[in-house]
Formats: structure tokens, sequence, C-alpha cells
């Protein structure tokens, strides 16, 4: 239980600086603003028969059309959120020099990363749950396939996970946050967008290149499928980058 | 207590500090002196925990501080030389924040609290944020902080820098008070302040300990002089050169400065000769008048002066 003073003390100063409020207020804009945008859309051409018979889309429903697109605005939107959010845990420690304290403290190395883990999940869980509106709005007006709703906040969880262990891994290797949070974005943005060239890849390629995509693992959970490979993908992810994470921590101690 | 022997560290090519070996008894304050750059810090680093060594052995309370660096920091409060504090946090909240960190029982932090706060005279910024508090006042917290779980070992690095007089005087009394209780090693380049606190001095070098030992027995292995002041009336050349001719007396300086009725020599005199009766008679044969004759004795200063300057002259 060691973690726990760490984790307390990291929630309190995420929640006494500015930036958490105002990733959240940009998050929420976001969200609801293409959110509703996507239900207004909807109405209108689902309102419309001809329109329907044109886009040639007899049988839509708000399952395609909404909830998939909700969980892949919210998994997008979270690429720049939780760099910005984990860029300062261990980056700020260091360049203020309460690392220097803290590691002479009766703490291992694990306690830290932990509680600065969970915290940084703890504000991600909030700002997810926080976005459920959405679906009970849905819920409703209409009625969306409720499993597809579940795996898809499943998938979420899964992602955000491997984003926070990725982004405290780039906040590990650096002083400075800017660097951190660069890192992270462009280290997540990668493992985002590296499936989207197996089309054009033949052979082992694309098929390493599919296995390494971050959106290609969230496919199933957005048809409301859970996929062992998938859940496996995202813990393996998860905890090569707290292992490395730790070990950088290891190796500092040693540099320094 | 602390035991430490053949410690050596080496930073990529830089040897920080290179086979040091010192033991410390319970109780005891030891003071670390020397230069900046000496590898003070780095050797109180490795005490810590907080950076381990290239090689050598260094154990607190018996435990090795590499093996069983977790039961080694259970046991030492440690200042650092620059102390980073949460700066938006209060000092009540913080000093929480460290005393649950450093494992105090949950029914103990509330007491432990008060008597760091009471100690160090924290009392009149308990509810302000770090970030609005004086250099002073953060300096005390840092030693606020080392205190807090009760430590067996202290290990300050320059507790008193950064002070006032009155501070810097208020934090030494501080630190003497828990002589006996707990085992203290303080690093510092202030002269005064070791030979007001400590039991023992270490002075380090280039990396290593050049001398160790109480500040009585440095001035004895080192200060193989002694020093008189004589103060005479006349001509100062002879005066001097009458000086210069007794037997036991090493070399003359005259002071620059002016002195009512005479002129000032400071007199170095070889280990275990006291001449101060055969000055008197030389400068009675050569006709001056002698007006005041003292022992200055041997400074630590010169000491210190003497060690640091021979080593880097090598």
């Amino acid at each position: 239980m060691m973690w726990y003073p760490i984790y307390k003390r990291e929630l309190k100063a995420s929640l006494h600086s500015p930036v958490i409020y105002v990733l959240a207020g940009v998050f929420f804009f976001l969200m609801s603003y293409f959110t509703l945008g996507m239900m207004i859309e909807f109405a209108g051409v689902y309102s419309d028969y001809n329109m329907r018979q044109m886009y040639g889309m007899a049988n839509m429903n708000v399952t395609d059309w909404i909830v998939r697109g909700f969980f892949g605005l919210m998994n997008f939107l979270m690429l720049f959120i939780i760099p910005l959010l984990t860029m300062r845990l261990f980056a700020e420690e260091r360049r203020n020099r309460t690392y220097d304290l803290l590691v002479t403290c009766p703490v291992r190395d694990g306690d830290i990363l932990t509680g600065k883990f969970l915290a940084a999940l703890t504000i991600i869980l909030a700002l997810l749950a926080a976005c459920s509106i959405f679906p009970l709005l849905l819920e409703h007006y209409s009625s969306p396939e409720l499993p597809v709703v579940f795996t898809g906040y499943l998938g979420m969880l899964l992602t955000v996970l491997a984003y926070i262990a990725f982004g405290i891994f780039a906040s590990s290797v650096t002083e400075n946050q800017i660097i951190s949070a660069f890192l992270s974005f462009a280290g997540l943005l990668f493992f985002y967008l590296i499936g989207d060239v197996t089309s054009s890849q033949e052979g082992w390629k694309g098929a390493v290149a599919s296995a390494l995509s971050i959106r290609q693992h969230t496919l199933s959970f957005a048809k409301g499928v859970i996929e062992l490979k998938d859940v496996f993908y995202f813990c393996a992810f998860t905890f090569l980058f707290l292992f490395l994470s730790l070990e950088v921590l290891k190796v500092r101690r040693w540099r320094t | 207590m602390i035991e430490v022997s053949g410690l050596t560290k080496i930073y990529g090519r830089t040897i920080a500090i290179q086979d040091v070996s010192f033991s410390v008894a319970k109780g005891e304050i030891l003071g670390f002196l020397g230069p900046n750059g000496a590898g003070k810090t780095t050797t109180m680093r490795i005490l810590t925990g907080h950076t381990p060594p290239t090689s050598g052995i260094a154990s607190v309370a018996g435990f090795d501080v590499v093996v069983d660096s977790l039961e080694v920091r259970r046991r030492i409060g440690y200042l650092p030389e620059t102390i980073g504090l949460y700066e938006d946090m209060t000092v009540d909240s913080y000093l929480l924040f460290m005393a649950e960190v450093k494992g105090v029982g949950r029914e103990r932090r509330k007491g432990r609290i008060e008597a760091v706060i009471e100690e160090t005279g924290l009392s009149s910024c308990a509810n302000r944020l770090i970030r609005n508090i004086s250099k002073g006042f953060r300096q005390r917290l840092g030693l606020a902080q080392a205190l807090i779980a009760d430590p067996e070992v202290l290990i300050l690095d320059e507790p008193t820098i950064g002070l006032d007089p009155a501070q810097i005087r208020e934090i030494r009394t501080l630190i003497k008070a828990m002589e006996g209780r707990k085992t203290i090693i303080l690093s510092t380049h202030i002269l005064a302040e070791v030979t007001a606190i400590c039991n023992r001095i270490a002075i380090i070098n280039l990396g290593r300990i050049a001398v160790l030992g109480t500040p009585e027995e440095l001035s004895r292995r080192l200060g193989a002089v002694r020093r008189l002041s004589v103060l005479a009336a006349g001509d100062p050349v002879r005066i001097s050169r009458a000086i210069e001719w007794v037997p036991g007396v090493q070399s003359v300086l005259k002071s620059e400065r002016l002195h009512e009725g005479g002129h000032l020599f400071h007199v170095d005199v070889r280990e275990g000769s006291d001449p101060r009766k055969e000055i008197v008679s030389a400068l009675i044969a050569a006709g001056c008048d002698l007006l005041e004759l003292t022992t200055e004795g041997v400074s630590l200063e010169d000491v210190y002066m003497s060690v640091i300057l021979g080593e880097n002259r090598k």
C-alpha cells in the first residue's frame, strides 16, 4: 500500500493545476460538438426516406452511425489528452528535484510508478464516465445495441491503459515536459496509424503493421465482440511500457 | 552505526569519490568539510540510497545501502543540498505526505508533524503554500521532513546554506541538541560550523578523505606549528632578525597593519618547542622593547588551507 500516498498526492496536484480543467473543457466541447453533430445528421438522414435510398442505406441504425463514431472520436481525442496529462508525472518531479527526496524515502520504484499510473487513470476514467451521458441520451431516445456500448467502453478502458503506460514511459525518459508530451503523442500516433498501411502492404510487412496497430485492435470492440487477442494486445502494450519505465527509473538511479 | 569502506563512484570519466572509508559511531556528529565538488554530496547520496556506488561497501545500522536499500532508507532522514519541494502544497500537508511516504504510523502522524513544526520553528507558516514561504523557512521545512519519521540517522547536506546569522544559530543549536540521540553526518564549507557542532571532522578533497579526526587531533596532526604574536617597539628589521635567530622559531612575518607603539610580528614555532622566554631575552639583548607576547594557537582554518592547498599543488 505504499503507492497510496503517492497516488493521493499526484491526484491532488493534478486537480490543483489548471491544465486538467483546460483539458477536460476542450475534451467535453469536442465530444459534445461532434457527437451531437452525428446525432443531428443521423436524425436528418433517417427521417428522409428518399435520402436514405440515395445513400443506399435502407436499414441504417444508431449503433453504426453514432455509437461507433462516438468511441472512435473518444479514442482519437485521447491521443492528445493523455500525453498532456502524463507529461508532468516524472518530468516535473525530476526538474523540480522533488524526485531526489522521493527516492531516498522507503518506497519502491514500483510503488511510485503504480501511484502515478493510477492517478492518471483515475482522471481519465472520470472523463470517460462523464462522457457516458451521450450513450445514455441515445438510449433514452433510441435503442442502440447495448452490447456494443459495453464492449466499446471495455475497448476504451484497455486503450487508455496502454496510452497512459506509454505516456508515463515518455515522461520517465526526460526532464522536459514538452519533449515528454511530444514523444508520447508521436509514439502513440505511430501505433495508431501503422495499421492503415496494411492495405497497401502485402505479406509479412502488412501483417506486422496490422498486429501492432492500435486501431486494428479496437475494431472488434466496435462490433460488440471481445477478442482475446485484442485484450492481450492492450495488456501486453501496457505491461511492456510500464516495465520499460521501471527500467528507466532504475538506470537513472545509476547515472544521477 | 555507519560503516563505509573503499567507496568509489565514477560518473562516465569523472571520478567523484575514490576509496573513501570511515565510520561513525552511534550518537556521533561527523562533519564533512571541503571545497565545492570535493565529493561530499556524492558520499551522502550513496549513504541515503539515492545513488548506488560504483564499488566499495557502505552500511547504515548494519544494512547494506545497495542490498538492503529499503531498510537503510527507513532509518535515515536526508536533507539534500538543493531541496525540491512540492510548491503547490501547504507546509503541513507536505509534512503529512512525507510522514506517509516514510511509513509513520497513522496514529503517530499528527503528533510527529506537530513535534517537528515546533522543533524547526515552522508554526507561523504551517498553513501557507510552500511556493510563498521564504528561503529560511524552506530550509527549515527541509530539516523538518528529514526529522519527521524520527530517524536514527540524519544526513544533512549543507543544512545552514542560505540562512541569515540568527537562523544559522538556531539550526546549529537544534542539530547540536540531537547529539547522542541521533547519528549525524553533515557537510559544510563553513569552518566555524564544524568546530561548533561536530565531534569529528573529515576534510574531503579531490574525492578522497584527506584527514579525519577530532578538531584537536587535526590541529595536532597537521598543526606542526604554533603561532605567537609579538608586539615590539624599535627597528622592525632588527626585531625580526633577533627573533629569527632564536632556536625553535620557524618563521617570522611582519604584520602590515599599524599598531600602537610598535610593530606586530607573527611567529611560527616548531612543534614541541616553546621559545617564548628566549624571544624575550633576544629582544632585550637587541635593545628592543617588548610590548606584548601572546599565543595564537593554530586555527582549523590553517589546517584546512594547508590540506587543501598542499593536495591541490601535487
